[in-house]
C-alpha cells in the first residue's frame, strides 16, 4: 500500500513537472503592468500652461511639482484632494516660484542644493482619515519624508491676502523642518529639554502663555518632539530676530532648544533669522 | 476487505485528483488580456472626444428615488482638459485636466485634477453617490462608457463603487449650452421674477401626474450674502471648493395650490444658483435649506431643476424646467409662469 | 613469540575498548543534565517561569484602538484578526499570540512536571525538596490558571462542569506520540487550586527555604496567586484573606508613580521604560519575570494598537499615568501609548503580581463579599489613588453607594494595569462588551464582542491540533 502510494506520488510529481516546463514560455507580460498602477508621463504636445510651469521649474530648481493625482501618488488609505486647476496655477507661480524657490536658490545656495525636495505635492484642501468626516483634520501630511513635501489648503489660500500668503510661506518651512528632522533627527539632547512635560493630545487646551512658560514657542509644539522642533522652526521664520532672542532669555528651555535649532540649521547653510526677513520683504514690502 | 476500501477511496482521490487538473485550463491568455486593455484604451481616448456637447454622468443623491443629477462633462483629448457643467453650482474658468491611466485590473478614467467629481466625493451622500475621482473603465462604446468608482468609500470599504453608464449629451438639454439662461446673481434674471407671484406645473413623465405649485422668487439672501457664503458647504470645505461662491434665494412655495396664482405660501425652500440651474440640496448652516429644502426634495421628488429655456414677453415669464432619470430620459417637466 | 605478543596485545585493546565503553555508555549520549540532586530540580525550576506570552490578549480588549498606518505591515495579519475576534490569525510562533502562548505554557508545565515528577526522590534535604516541589507547582499551577482563562469561558460555578479548558496533562510524557482531550473548566481550576493550597501549605510549614528572590514564586506571590484565583471565581472571602496575607507579606508598599516620573525627566523615555519594572527599585511588584525581547504591537510607536479614547478620558489630567504616556505619529493619527514593559531588543520584563493588584482585589472582595466592607475598600482605594494623582484629593466616598465605589474600583484597575494583561480577564468574568473598528474615523463598528461571548474563550491553535486529532472534534464553539 505504502510503496503504491509513493510510487503513484512520484508519477504524479513526475508528470506536474513535465508539465508546468511546457507551458511556461508563454508568459509574458507587458513591463509597465507589472507595477500595480503604472507610471506615464503625459506627453509634451499634451502640456498645459501650468504642466509648461512646472516644467520650467523643474529645470531651474529639480523639484517636480505634482498638481495632477494618480492613484500612484496617493496613499490608499488618505484622502487627499487635488487643487483646482487655477488655484493651482497662480499658487504655483505665486508661494512655489517666488517665494519659495527663487529666494531659496538665491540667499542660500548651499541648503538650496543640499536640501530641497525633489517633489512638492499641491493639496486642493487638507489631509482626510475618511473621505467625507467633517473634522478640520488640517496638517500637510507629507511631512514624515525624505524628498518629498507638500502644502495643503491651496483652494482655500487667498492670495491677495498678504497675512494668510505669510502665514502659509512660513508653516511651508514648518513642514520642511520635519522633512529635515526626519533625514538628520533632531537628536536625543533636543528630546531630552522638555522629556515627560509633552502635553501630547491635550496641547489644543493649553494658552500659548502657558506653552512659552513651559518651554514650547507654539502649543502645538507641546504636543510631541516632532512638533517641538518643527514649531521651533517655524517660530523663528515667523518673528524677527531680536523678537526671538527677547523671548528666549525669558526661558531657560526656550533658549536651549534655539541654540540647538540654529546651529542645526547654520550647519546645513541656513540662517532662519535671514529667512524670516527674506520671506517677509518678499510678501510686504512688494 | 479492508485493504480493497482503502486502495478503491485511494483511487477514487485520485481521479478526483485528475478530474480537477482537467477543469482548471485557463482559457485567456495574458497577450489577450493587454490586448483587450490597448484596444479599451485607444477606444476611450477616441470616444471621449466624439462627443462635442460631452459626456453626461448622472449622480444620485440620497434624497430622490428616480431623478438623477446630471454632470455634463465636455473632453479637450487634445490638451487632457475637461469642462463640467453641473446643477450644483457655476465653476470659475470651468477647467481641470483629466488621465487615462493604466492599473494592472484595467484602464482608469482618472478626474486628475480638483474638479466636480472630486468634490461630490468628498461631500456626503445626499450630494451624490461619487466615492472616487478614478474610475474603472468597463466598457466602451460609441454612444456609451461605462465607469466605475475605484475606491467605494472609506479606506477600508471594498475596492469599487458605484457604477456610471455615461451617454452623449442630448440635444434638448440647451441647460448645458454655453448659453447663460437664467443667473438671479444678475440684476436683468430678477426682472419679473424677484418677489412676483407665480405659478409651476410639474408633469411627471412615468405616471402622467400633474401638480400645481405656488412658487416666486424671493432675494432674502442679498443683504448679507458674504456671511451665507461662508456656510457653503463646498465652499467652506477646502477639499471639496471648486465652485464659485454659492448665489442662493428662497423660492417660497405652496404645495395646496389649485391652478391659478395665489399670494400665499406655505413655506421657503432655499434654492442654489447652479448652471442654467436650481438646486435645492439641504445645507447645515440655515435652517429653512435643513428642513423647507428636506421637504420640497421630498415632495417633488427631485433634487434640482435645470432650466431650458427662459421666455420672456413683456412682462411675462414663463420658464422651462426638467429633472432627468438616470439614463437622461425626461422624468420631470415643468413650466413656471408669473400670469395665469 | 610473535603471534602470542600479537594476541595479548589484541586481548589488551580489546578489554581497553569495552571497558570504556561501559563508562561510555553511563554517560548521557549528548552529554545532557540528568536529574539527580536537589540542586538540579531547583535548576529546572527556575528555568521554568514563563515568559508573559498572553499579554497579545490586550489587543482583544476595549483598552486599544487599531491605527493601521502607525502598524508594522508584517504584524496585520497577525494582530489585525486577533483585534476582529477571528481565529484566522498568522501563526508565526514567537510573537506574542494564542499560539504561541498555548506552546510556551506547555512548554512550561513539562519542565514543572519534571521536576513534580522526580524532585522528591532526588538526593537532598527534605525540606529543600519540599520547597523545590511547591515551586514547580506554582508555576504549573499558574501556566494552567492562564491557559484555562485563556481557551476557556470564564469559570462560571453553573458551567464550568461542562465548559472545555485545555488539556491538563500532569506527568511527564512516556509514550511515543499520546493524544490528549480538553479537561473541563471545573477541572482544570480544581487542579490550579490544589497545586497552589498544596504548595502554599509546604511554603508556610517551611519558610526559611522560601524563595524570595522577586523573580520567582515567594509566599507573598503565592498568597497574591491566590487573592487573583478566588477572585476570578468570586469567592470574595478568600479573596480579602490572602490579599491580607500578601500584605503581610511585604506590607502595603504601593508605586509612587512621581519617582517614576522624576526618573523620565532626568534620564528620559529609554532609562525610564528600563527601571519601570525592576523590583529592586520598586518594592510594590511582588514578582516579576525577565525574558528574551518580546514584541507586543502596544506600548511603542510601531505596533498598531493605541490607548481607545474612552480608557484616555478616564485618565484624569492630574494623573501620573497620563504623563507616562507617549504619542506616535502625528497630530492627526491621535495615537497615544503608555511605556511600561519595554527593557531594549534584547530583554523584557514584565510583571506577574503587584500591590496595586492585590489592593484592588481586596477592595473588590470587600464591596462584593457576603458582608461588604466599604470602609477598607475606601481605605485600599485612596492609598492608591495618594501615590497616583498630583495633587492628590480624597473622593467623596461618604456619598458613594457600593455599587459607585465598585464603579471607581473598576476604573482604576482599567488605568492601573494598562498593558499589563489583566483586562481582557475582567472583560470576560464581569461579562463586558467590546467595539472595535477599523477606521477611528468611522462611525461603523466592524466587530463586537458581546457580554460573555463564545469568542471570548479563544480557538484551540492550530499548532496543537495538529497531530492530535482529538482537539478537532472538541473546538470552542463559534
Amino acid at each position: 500500500m505504502k510503496k503504491l502510494f509513493i510510487y503513484t506520488l512520484l508519477i504524479l510529481a513526475g508528470m506536474s513537472a513535465f508539465v508546468s516546463c511546457s507551458k511556461e514560455e508563454k508568459v509574458s507580460l507587458e513591463k509597465e503592468n507589472l507595477d500595480y498602477f503604472a507610471i506615464t508621463n503625459k506627453p509634451k504636445e499634451k502640456w498645459n500652461a501650468l504642466d509648461s510651469l512646472c516644467d520650467t521649474l523643474y529645470r531651474d530648481y529639480g523639484v517636480k511639482i505634482v498638481y495632477e493625482y494618480t492613484p500612484q501618488m496617493i496613499r490608499p488609505n488618505d484622502f487627499y484632494y487635488p487643487p483646482a486647476y487655477d488655484k493651482a496655477l497662480a499658487y504655483t507661480r505665486k508661494v512655489m516660484k517666488t517665494l519659495w524657490l527663487e529666494p531659496l536658490k538665491k540667499n542660500f545656495p548651499d541648503y538650496f542644493k543640499k536640501e530641497t525636495p525633489i517633489e512638492f505635492i499641491l493639496m486642493g484642501g487638507f489631509y482626510h482619515g475618511h473621505p467625507t468626516n467633517t473634522a478640520i483634520a488640517a496638517g500637510a501630511g507629507f511631512n514624515g519624508q525624505f524628498y518629498r513635501l507638500g502644502m495643503g489648503g491651496i483652494n482655500n489660500l487667498d492670495l491677495s491676502n498678504k497675512a494668510a500668503v505669510h502665514d502659509h510661506v512660513v508653516i511651508l518651512w514648518h513642514e520642511h523642518a520635519h522633512n529635515q528632522d526626519v533625514k538628520y533627527g533632531r537628536g536625543e539632547i533636543f528630546d531630552r529639554i522638555s522629556v515627560g512635560t509633552y502635553y501630547k493630545e491635550a496641547w489644543n487646551t493649553k494658552t500659548e502663555a502657558q506653552a512659552v512658560a513651559d518651554g514650547f514657542f507654539r502649543k502645538y509644539g507641546g504636543f510631541a518632539p516632532e512638533e517641538d522642533f518643527a514649531t521651533t522652526v517655524e517660530h523663528l521664520t515667523r518673528f524677527p530676530k531680536n523678537d526671538v532672542l527677547t523671548l528666549i532669555n525669558s526661558n531657560e528651555k526656550l533658549k536651549r532648544k534655539y541654540n540647538l535649532i540654529t546651529k542645526f540649521y547654520l550647519d546645513k547653510g541656513m540662517d532662519l533669522h535671514k529667512l524670516q526677513s527674506v520671506i517677509y520683504d518678499l510678501i510686504y514690502k512688494n | 476487505m479492508k485493504n480493497i476500501l482503502k486502495i478503491s477511496g485511494f483511487l477514487s482521490l485520485l481521479l478526483l485528483l485528475f478530474a480537477s487538473c482537467e477543469k482548471d485550463n485557463i482559457t485567456t491568455t495574458v497577450e489577450e488580456l493587454v490586448g483587450t486593455e490597448k484596444q479599451m484604451e485607444t477606444d476611450l481616448k477616441q470616444v471621449l472626444g466624439k462627443s462635442p456637447n460631452g459626456w453626461v454622468m448622472m449622480v444620485k443623491s440620497t434624497l430622490a428615488d428616480t431623478a438623477c443629477i446630471p454632470v455634463v462633462m465636455q473632453f479637450d483629448t487634445t490638451k487632457n482638459m475637461v469642462k463640467m457643467k453641473s446643477v450644483y453650482g457655476t465653476t470659475p474658468n470651468n477647467k481641470s485636466t483629466y488621465l487615462i491611466n493604466k492599473g494592472v485590473s484595467g484602464i482608469l478614467l482618472n478626474f486628475s485634477g480638483g474638479s466636480i467629481v472630486s468634490s461630490l466625493m468628498r461631500m456626503d451622500r445626499s450630494y451624490g453617490d461619487v466615492t472616487d475621482y478614478v474610475f474603472k473603465v468597463l466598457a466602451v462604446s460609441s454612444d456609451a462608457i461605462k465607469i466605475q468608482c475605484l475606491k467605494s468609500g472609506e479606506a477600508y470599504k471594498q475596492e469599487g463603487g458605484q457604477v456610471y453608464t455615461l451617454f452623449k449629451r442630448p440635444d434638448s438639454w440647451k441647460w448645458a449650452d454655453d448659453v447663460t439662461l437664467l443667473d438671479m446673481k444678475t440684476a436683468e434674471a430678477k426682472v419679473g421674477l424677484n418677489n412676483v407671484n407665480g405659478i409651476l406645473t410639474l408633469n411627471y413623465i412615468p405616471t402622467s401626474k400633474k401638480v400645481n405649485l405656488g412658487f416666486s422668487f424671493r432675494n432674502s439672501f442679498d443683504s448679507n450674502l458674504a456671511a451665507w457664503q461662508a456656510v457653503d458647504p463646498f465652499y467652506n470645505n477646502a477639499s471639496a471648493n471648486v465652485f464659485d461662491k454659492f448665489y442662493i434665494f428662497f423660492n417660497p412655495v405652496n404645495y395646496s395650490n389649485t391652478g391659478t396664482i395665489q399670494t400665499v405660501y406655505e413655506d421657503t425652500p432655499v434654492a442654489r444658483q447652479g448652471y442654467n440651474a436650481l438646486c435645492y440640496l439641504p445645507f447645515s448652516g440655515n435652517a429653512s435649506s435643513s428642513t423647507s429644502n428636506a421637504k420640497f426634495v421630498k415632495s417633488i421628488k427631485t433634487p434640482y431643476f435645470v432650466i431650458n429655456e427662459v421666455i420672456r414677453n413683456g412682462t411675462n415669464v414663463t420658464i422651462k424646467v426638467a429633472s432627468y432619470d438616470k439614463t437622461g430620459k425626461e422624468y420631470i417637466t415643468g413650466e413656471y409662469k408669473n400670469f395665469n | 613469540m610473535k603471534k602470542y605478543l600479537f594476541s595479548v596485545f589484541i586481548f589488551l585493546i580489546c578489554t581497553a575498548t569495552l571497558s570504556s565503553c561501559k563508562k561510555f555508555l553511563n554517560e548521557p549520549f549528548d552529554n545532557r543534565l540528568e536529574l539527580k540532586n536537589i540542586e538540579d530540580y531547583a535548576g529546572v525550576v527556575k528555568k521554568s517561569y514563563p515568559t508573559r506570552f498572553d499579554l497579545f490578549n490586550e489587543v482583544l480588549t476595549d483598552n486599544f484602538k487599531l491605527v493601521p498606518n502607525l502598524m508594522q505591515d508584517a504584524w496585520k495579519p497577525l494582530y489585525i484578526p486577533i483585534y476582529m475576534f477571528k481565529d484566522d490569525y498568522q501563526h508565526t510562533l514567537g510573537y506574542t499570540s494564542p499560539a504561541t502562548a498555548y506552546s510556551h505554557f506547555y512548554n512550561k508545565i513539562y519542565m514543572a512536571n519534571l521536576v513534580i515528577d522526580g524532585v522528591l526522590s532526588s538526593q537532598g534535604g527534605t525540606a529543600e525538596k519540599d520547597a523545590v516541589l511547591a515551586e514547580a507547582l506554582l508555576v504549573r499551577s499558574y501556566c494552567y490558571f492562564i491557559l484555562t482563562n485563556l481557551f476557556g469561558m470564564h469559570y462560571n460555578p453553573a458551567t464550568s462542569g461542562t465548559d472545555l479548558a485545555v488539556p491538563l496533562i500532569l506527568e511527564v510524557n512516556k509514550e511515543n506520540r499520546p493524544s490528549y482531550s480538553r479537561s473541563t473548566v471545573k477541572e482544570v481550576y480544581d487542579q490550579v487550586e490544589a497545586d497552589l493550597y498544596k504548595a502554599i501549605e509546604i511554603y508556610e510549614k517551611n519558610p526559611a527555604v522560601v524563595p524570595t528572590n522577586p523573580y520567582r514564586f515567594s509566599l507573598g506571590a503565592a498568597y497574591a496567586f491566590a487573592t487573583r484565583l478566588n477572585l476570578y471565581k468570586s469567592d470574595f472571602a478568600k479573596t480579602v484573606l490572602y490579599a491580607d496575607k500578601a500584605i503581610g507579606q511585604k506590607g502595603r508598599v504601593l508605586r509612587t508613580l512621581k519617582t517614576d516620573y522624576d526618573v523620565l525627566l532626568k534620564s528620559g523615555w529609554e532609562f525610564f521604560a528600563q527601571q519601570f519594572n525592576d523590583p529592586s527599585a520598586h518594592p510594590n511588584i511582588i514578582m516579576a519575570v525577565q525574558s528574551e525581547y518580546v514584541h507586543h504591537p502596544f506600548g511603542n510607536n510601531w505596533g498598531g494598537f493605541y490607548l481607545a479614547p474612552e480608557v484616555l478620558t478616564q485618565i484624569a489630567n492630574n494623573d501620573y499615568r497620563r504623563s507616562i504616556a507617549s504619542n506616535a505619529g502625528t497630530v492627526i493619527d491621535n495615537a497615544t501609548f503608555i511605556i511600561k514593559n519595554n527593557t531594549g531588543w534584547q530583554t523584557s520584563r514584565y510583571v506577574y503580581f503587584n500591590m496595586e493588584e492585590v489592593l484592588l482585589n481586596r477592595a473588590e472582595g470587600n464591596l462584593r463579599g457576603t458582608a461588604p466592607n466599604p470602609a477598607n475598600a475606601v481605605l485600599d482605594l485612596e492609598e492608591l489613588r495618594k501615590v497616583r494623582l498630583i495633587n492628590y484629593t480624597a473622593l467623596n466616598t461618604g456619598a458613594m453607594s457600593n455599587a459607585e465605589l465598585l464603579t471607581e474600583v473598576y476604573k482604576e484597575r482599567r488605568v492601573e494595569f494598562l498593558t499589563e494583561g489583566l483586562r481582557w480577564y475582567d472583560i470576560k468574568r464581569l461579562g463586558l462588551s467590546v467595539a472595535h473598528k477599523m477606521d477611528q474615523n468611522s462611525s461603523v463598528i466592524d466587530a463586537t464582542l458581546l457580554p460573555n461571548d463564545k469568542r471570548s474563550a479563544l480557538q484551540i491553535p492550530v499548532n496543537a491540533r495538529v497531530g492530535n486529532p482529538v482537539l478537532e472534534n472538541q473546538l470552542n464553539p463559534r
